[in-house]
């Protein structure tokens, strides 16, 4: 009886569970699950691969720069002020129904508009009102964007923002169809319900397991592919697996510690990627407050040998806080951020400590960084003579650690929004929520203010590099390494190119017979 | 029996209940929040999305909303990590995809398990119960993702048989099954080999050797029925645990099951979704340790269920 039942059942689990469509024409491996489809909410990095797939923007990240999008081209007035988008003809949704600049207009209405709470309202700052819409000091209707006719979208800034057309290609921005969102406020993400407007729809969606998106027949043009499959798979090592045994074509994370093996190989591709990994400094601490002792851990990190040794995967030093890929912008050069032991001993000596220097590492639970811990403890015991702990958190017990500022140093990292230098020192605004150092500096945030009123992009460049160098020479932050980012795409595949944000479009890539 | 049976299942929404209030709070204990980041959302967004999961409420309201809700419907609520998504609804995708697989991986367990632990009774000496011991060494020593990486090298990479992850069709099965059903194969072998030594021993079985009765159908008929109730009272507990789900092999064979939703849902601190997962686990603990007594009754007519 026992094994009839459990036959049954085995039966019909299989049945239940195995059923699944025609295999797909391109698989992509993500590492994490999506955890919306709402362009307003998302901030996750597989969110945005997700969301490239299934919308398009007025414009679209290129290699180069953002390139047309839904606008098949934009002006800008000579004040900087005024962006007018022109939009292609016969733009639709994926039901057919017509998507014209009013829809667009509305769309960003929705983000800035209080009453949705949207995570990503403040990539809007910087548009004519706003801050103020946001924040509920006016009405949605005071936002500087109208749609004078189906086919002209006219944004009016309050400053020039050289970022503009860069930020214009990001989630939040893309148009999102309303009429569905308010017929059904609960489960309009659902598969089969999700209204969007680019060269897929979503067709299926299992959590933990895929998401299949097929070719949006109303697109502008046809994408070479008819089925794509996002994959998404938590363990590393099985995503390289699928991707090794020829299961996937695309793995947008390469495991760590796979990579000294595979550095040769023609379908890796490392490059060069817009973000940062950092120690964060507690300056409400003792010694911590005196800008010497913060100099003198600085000078004694040997940011080679961590990136030769430890990361491994092609990272470079730091020399600044943000990455030297930022189109337009300088970082400053200091003198602090290099490897200098006997400076360092000085630095020290000069903050007269009245007992050895004892520092604990914070961190959350993961090898690399324990390993990088690992690495900074033996480095500043041997340079400075210092005693140093490690303490591992979880992953939600570190945040809640940094926001109350309960640690000395703190392994953090900093992916920017879009590729702006501000992206990166907003950060450390003496009132930002992710300052959590309690640092604060009133000629760093005046600089940052002024340099979001500047017209002229050289000067606002320099005030912006000015901030920077207080940061690193007073701040409370340790850079350690810029990162990379790390694809695996089937040598078959053509059409990916690098990109500093790692932004890929998945309807430019195309199998060679 | 029939009485004993609903007795017990009478007694399951009292159990639920004390589960569910005990998860309730005990996610609430922990430090951190469901949507605390590494990126802090602005005040005002932090503010509107704690009040749409009613996180801003004393915590006995949203208690009592909470098991309202499950009263009522039946309904676990929203997942706080994944958006426009219900618990029930996370649930209905992944508990079939675990349900499979643990039911692959109980049959090979049980296959496997029972006739060696019966063969190395009947034949104390020689190869089998060798065999047998090693099998349960081997099965209890060798962690579960230790095994799995070692089928997925032969199976997946060298012969290329298999696939080494995903789910969809039944090869995608075979790895993982085994995986899952090795340790409790290995118990279930050493259980069995017990109990038919026992079995073996007693009266019933020296009359019926002394009857003429065939060694085979002494072996199967009369004494595997007593031999295996060890393994029968083992594999109640360990069919519910395999059944939902293991973390560790559905992460390294990428398999959509329960088994990450029970380690996530506490990491994410989404709290419905960790409810609904302990209740669920909880339920299946429940009905499969009755049915393992159940069977327990129906093998050994020494047994009276009240």
């Amino acid at each position: 009886m026992g094994t009839g039942l459990r036959a049954g059942l085995l039966g019909i689990g299989l049945f239940a569970s195995c059923a699944r469509g025609p295999r797909a024409d391109f698989v992509a491996v993500l590492w994490t699950e999506v955890e919306t489809f709402d362009p307003a909410q998302m901030t996750g990095v597989a969110d945005g691969s997700v969301a490239r797939a299934l919308w398009e923007g007025l414009l679209v990240p290129g290699d180069r720069g953002p390139e047309p999008g839904i606008a098949e081209r934009f002006d800008v007035s000579d004040d900087g002020l005024a962006y007018t988008f022109h939009l292609r003809d016969g733009l639709r949704f994926s039901d057919g129904s017509t998507l014209d600049a009013a829809d667009v207009a509305r769309s960003w209405a929705r983000v800035v508009d209080p009453e949705t709470a949207a995570n990503n309202a403040a990539l809007f700052d910087g548009i004519r009102g706003a801050r103020d819409v946001r924040e509920g000091r006016v009405p949605v209707a005071s936002l500087g964007v109208v749609a004078p006719d189906p086919r002209t979208l006219v944004v009016t800034l309050e400053t020039p923002i050289a970022s503009f057309p860069d930020r214009v290609t990001l989630p939040p921005f893309y148009p999102v169809h309303l009429a569905s969102i308010a017929s059904h406020p609960d489960d309009w993400q659902q598969p089969g319900r999700l209204v969007c407007n680019g060269p897929y729809v979503l067709e299926s969606w299992r959590v933990n397991d895929r998401m299949r998106l097929v070719r949006n027949p109303y697109f502008r043009e046809r994408a070479p592919f008819g089925r794509i499959d996002f994959l998404s798979v938590e363990s590393p090592m099985t995503a390289f697996n699928l991707y090794a045994t020829g299961q996937a074509d695309w793995l947008a994370s390469v495991p760590r510690d796979v990579i000294p093996d595979i550095r040769d190989r023609p379908d890796l591709h490392i490059e060069p990627y817009l973000g940062v990994c950092f120690y964060r400094i507690n300056v409400t601490r003792k010694p911590f407050d005196d800008p010497r002792v913060r100099r003198a851990l600085s000078l004694a990190i040997d940011r080679d040998a961590l990136v030769r040794h430890v990361t491994r995967a092609g990272e470079r030093p730091a020399t600044s806080f943000v990455p030297p890929l930022v189109p337009g912008y300088d970082p400053p050069t200091t003198s602090f951020v290099r490897f200098d032991p006997a400076t360092a001993r000085a630095c020290l000596a000069e903050a007269r400590l009245s007992s050895p220097l004892d520092v604990e590492i914070l961190y959350a639970s993961a090898d690399v960084n324990r390993e990088v811990a690992l690495a900074l403890q033996d480095q500043w015991s041997r340079q400075l003579g210092a005693r140093v702990r490690l303490r591992n958190q979880e992953w939600k017990v570190y945040i809640q650690s940094t926001k109350s500022c309960d640690y000395d140093v703190a392994r953090s990292s900093w992916i920017a929004d879009y590729p702006d230098a501000e992206s990166f020192l907003d950060v450390f605004r003496g009132d930002d929520p992710n300052n959590r150092t309690g640092w604060r500096s009133d000629r760093y945030d005046a600089l940052l203010e002024a340099a979001s009123r500047v017209r002229d992009r050289a000067r606002r460049s320099k005030l912006l590099s000015e901030a920077e160098r207080i940061l690193l020479e007073e701040g409370p932050v340790l850079p350690l390494y810029f990162m990379v980012s790390t694809n695996l795409v089937r040598p078959s595949i053509v059409g990916f190119e690098s990109s500093p944000m790692d932004w890929h479009l998945p309807h430019r890539l195309r199998r060679t017979a | 029996m029939l009485r004993f049976a609903v007795r017990r299942l009478a007694f399951l929404p009292v159990a639920v209940f004390v589960i569910l209030s005990a998860a309730f709070f005990l996610v609430r204990t922990l430090p951190g929040g469901p949507f605390d980041r590494e990126r802090s959302l602005p005040p005002a967004v932090q503010k509107r999305v704690r009040e749409a999961y009613h996180l801003d409420e004393p915590v006995w309201r949203q208690y009592v909303r909470y098991l309202e809700g499950v009263a009522a419907d039946l309904d676990f609520g929203p997942s706080t990590r994944y958006a426009n998504r219900s618990v029930n609804g996370l649930l209905a995708d992944s508990l079939p995809t675990s349900f499979a697989l643990g039911a692959a991986a109980l049959a090979f367990a049980v296959l496997l398990g029972a006739p060696i632990g019966v063969w190395s009774a009947a034949r104390p000496r020689g190869a089998l119960p060798l065999l047998s011991t090693t099998l349960a060494l081997v099965g209890v020593a060798l962690p579960s993702f230790v095994v799995a990486s070692l089928l997925l090298l032969l199976f997946g990479f060298v012969l290329e048989w298999l696939p080494v992850a995903g789910w969809g069709t039944p090869a995608h099965v075979v790895l993982p099954a085994i995986a899952l059903g090795l340790p409790v194969a290995a118990v279930v072998a050493r259980l069995v080999r017990v109990g038919m030594i026992d079995a073996l021993s007693q009266d019933f079985a020296r009359t019926a050797r002394a009857d003429g009765v065939a060694p085979s159908r002494i072996l199967w008929r009369h004494a595997f029925r007593i031999g295996c109730l060890p393994a029968v009272s083992y594999l109640g507990p360990a069919a519910a645990s395999v059944l939902t789900g293991s973390f560790v092999v559905e992460k390294i064979f990428a398999i959509p099951g329960m088994g990450a939703h029970f380690v996530n849902s506490v990491l994410n601190r989404d709290a419905p979704l960790l409810v609904g997962c302990a209740v669920t686990y909880f339920v299946v603990l429940y009905v499969m340790n009755l049915f393992s007594d159940l069977v327990h009754a129906g093998l050994d007519p020494r047994i009276r269920l009240r």
